[in-house]
């Protein structure tokens, strides 16, 4: 019987691992000793970090998404079908549909959810840009603000270690928001006040979950203006009076609170009791590096669903993907994983409208800030407008 | 564009790398390797597409990016579609032990899968000659 290859999630990670398993595994796959199928809940395929754009008015629905079918290699068996039950026991997951599907081998990428419910008052009162619909709020908020109070918060996991999705987006969006005030002309009107909470992965009282990062903003911030706050986790929002207070006992009034809300696994992963993390948040127990499930050999773990350590973003899947492919293919066809996860993530960062910045670091190196450039950006804008499709093909 | 402050490399420092032995006679090596270039004025093309290079950076904005990548995907997503086919169509084909009877080749066009890409090569074809038309 033919191994079946199972990948649960159509977002960046499943598809660009099922895209490179086919092509790895293609002699198998071409002559039937290999099959490769996709179980996603959405026909469609979104460029997630484009949520953040879409916040500032400059990108639209239709440019963030394609079907994703047409992202695909014909040799993977695409089902949009949302799984219901994960029972990584018995080898098979069910979907929403009743099916039942069995597999050999299982890629978990099913992302994460953004919920800002699990703060008290913070879904009737705050914005956030991690999702469409919320972002076009946003979006129309920062649109027409004339005056007032931009207070910005940033919620961990309460899982420790385990990093808010995709790190560099609270400093991104900050930056692009002074921009984006001056050019409206308002700018001097609007307070914009970012602050970060007590604890950030490993560190304490930083304004970055990495301390370099974290050294080198408040030059950046004080030469635009922006007003920063350490030491404020957000504990609960009272949306009448629109006060936002912190689980260190201080209160703050906001025109608009940007936030970056708590997250969690998706519903599936959560009920699957594969997950001890506190909090209900349901992050999977990943081997750092060969990026297997905890317990379950032919399971491995890929993006934000996992409990790693590294940052919550697609540059980190497309580090990840290689690893999970070479192990899947040489567990077929030797018997064990050989390929081990050091860690890499690897992005460019949006620094304002205009500027960005490559950057990359692993388990053992942080992030090495240097100034950002237009050249940085023009790569950014590249990636946004194209190359990340090629990304998702696995071509890149 | 955003400032940040750089953070010192060791030993890259300001004017005192200049005073490191090896950087030296590293300057004086490369000194002496394009002398000649420098005395036959070989560098003013050089020069001229260093600032060409410069000047299409400055000029190039989000729109020129839109649309260059725009084209980029087009022509990636239509030749990765093509090739898709191809190795698909040549690998089942290849496996087949027996080529298929006439009559077996006419079956298939009862899929819908076949069907759907007909229809999508004819209109290929309906489109090219409209647009090769007068
Ligand atoms: C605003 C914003 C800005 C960002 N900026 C950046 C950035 O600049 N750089 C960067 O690298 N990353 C960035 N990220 C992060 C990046 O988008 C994510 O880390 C990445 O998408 C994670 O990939 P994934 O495969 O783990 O999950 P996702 O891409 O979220 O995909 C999950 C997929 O699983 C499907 N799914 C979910 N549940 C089920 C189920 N039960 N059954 C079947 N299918 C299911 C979903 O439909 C989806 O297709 C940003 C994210 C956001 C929101």
């Amino acid at each position: 019987m033919a191994k079946r290859i199972l990948v649960v999630g159509g977002g960046i990670g499943g598809t660009m691992t099922a895209n490179s398993l086919v092509h790895k595994l293609y002699p198998e796959v071409s002559s039937g000793e290999v099959t490769v199928t996709m179980l996603s809940d959405s026909p469609d395929h979104y460029y997630k970090p484009a949520f953040m754009y879409v916040a500032f008015n400059s990108f639209s629905k239709n440019e963030l998404k394609r079907p994703q079918r047409s992202l695909l290699r014909p040799e993977i068996q695409f089902v949009v079908d949302k799984v219901a039950h994960f029972d990584f026991a018995q080898n098979r997951v069910r979907t929403q549909s009743g099916a039942i599907y069995g597999y050999d081998y299982l890629v978990v990428s099913t992302g994460c959810v953004p919920s800002p419910e699990r703060i008290e008052g913070l879904k009737e009162a705050g914005d956030h840009f991690y999702l469409h619909e919320p972002a076009r709020q946003l979006a129309d908020r920062l649109a027409r603000i004339e005056k007032g109070r931009i207070f910005i918060t940033v919620t961990f996991p309460k899982t420790p270690n385990v990093p808010h999705q995709c790190g560099i987006a609270p400093i991104e969006t900050t930056l692009m928001l002074d921009e984006f005030l001056r050019r409206r002309g308002v700018r001097e009107k609007i307070e914009i006040v970012y602050t970060y909470p007590t604890v950030s992965q490993l560190l304490r009282n930083c304004l970055f979950l990495q301390k370099q990062t974290c050294e080198v903003l408040p030059s950046i911030f004080e030469s635009k203006g922006i007003r920063f706050k350490r030491g404020f986790t957000l504990g609960r929002v009272d949306p009448d009076r629109k006060i936002a207070y912190s689980e260190e006992g201080d209160e703050q009034d906001f025109d608009i609170l940007m936030s970056t809300p708590p997250i969690r696994a998706v519903d599936a992963v959560l009920d699957s009791g594969a997950s001890q993390a506190p909090n209900d948040e349901g992050w999977l127990p990943t081997d750092r590096e060969t990026l297997q499930l905890a317990g379950h050999e032919n399971v491995y773990v890929m993006g934000d669903t996992g409990d790693l350590p590294v940052s919550k973003a697609g540059g980190t899947c497309h580090n990840q993907s290689p690893v999970v492919v070479d192990n899947i293919a040489s567990s077929l066809r030797i018997g064990y994983p050989t390929a081990a996860y050091d860690g890499k993530v690897i992005a460019v960062a949006q620094m304002g409208l205009e500027a960005g910045m490559p950057l990359w670091y692993d388990y053992e190196n942080d992030v090495e800030p240097h100034p950002p450039t237009k050249l940085g950006g023009l790569l950014r804008k590249s990636v946004n407008r194209g190359l990340y499709w090629a990304v998702a093909r696995g071509l890149v | 564009m955003t400032e940040m402050s750089t953070p010192a490399t060791p030993g890259s420092a300001g004017p005192a790398a200049f005073q490191d032995p090896d950087t030296q006679a590293g300057i004086e090596h490369l000194a002496a390797k394009v002398a000649p270039l420098l005395q036959a004025n070989r560098f003013d093309n050089v020069v001229d597409l260093l600032s060409l290079v410069a000047d299409g950076i400055d000029m190039t904005d989000e729109r020129t990016i839109e649309k260059l990548m725009a084209a980029f995907e087009g022509a990636m997503a239509a030749g990765w579609t093509l090739g898709n086919a191809a190795r698909m169509a040549g690998s089942v084909a290849g496996n087949a032990a027996e080529p298929p009877s006439l009559f077996q080749l006419a079956r298939e066009l009862r899929d819908p899968e076949v069907r759907r890409g007909l229809h999508a090569a004819v209109t290929f074809l309906r489109i090219l000659g409209r647009q090769t038309g007068p």
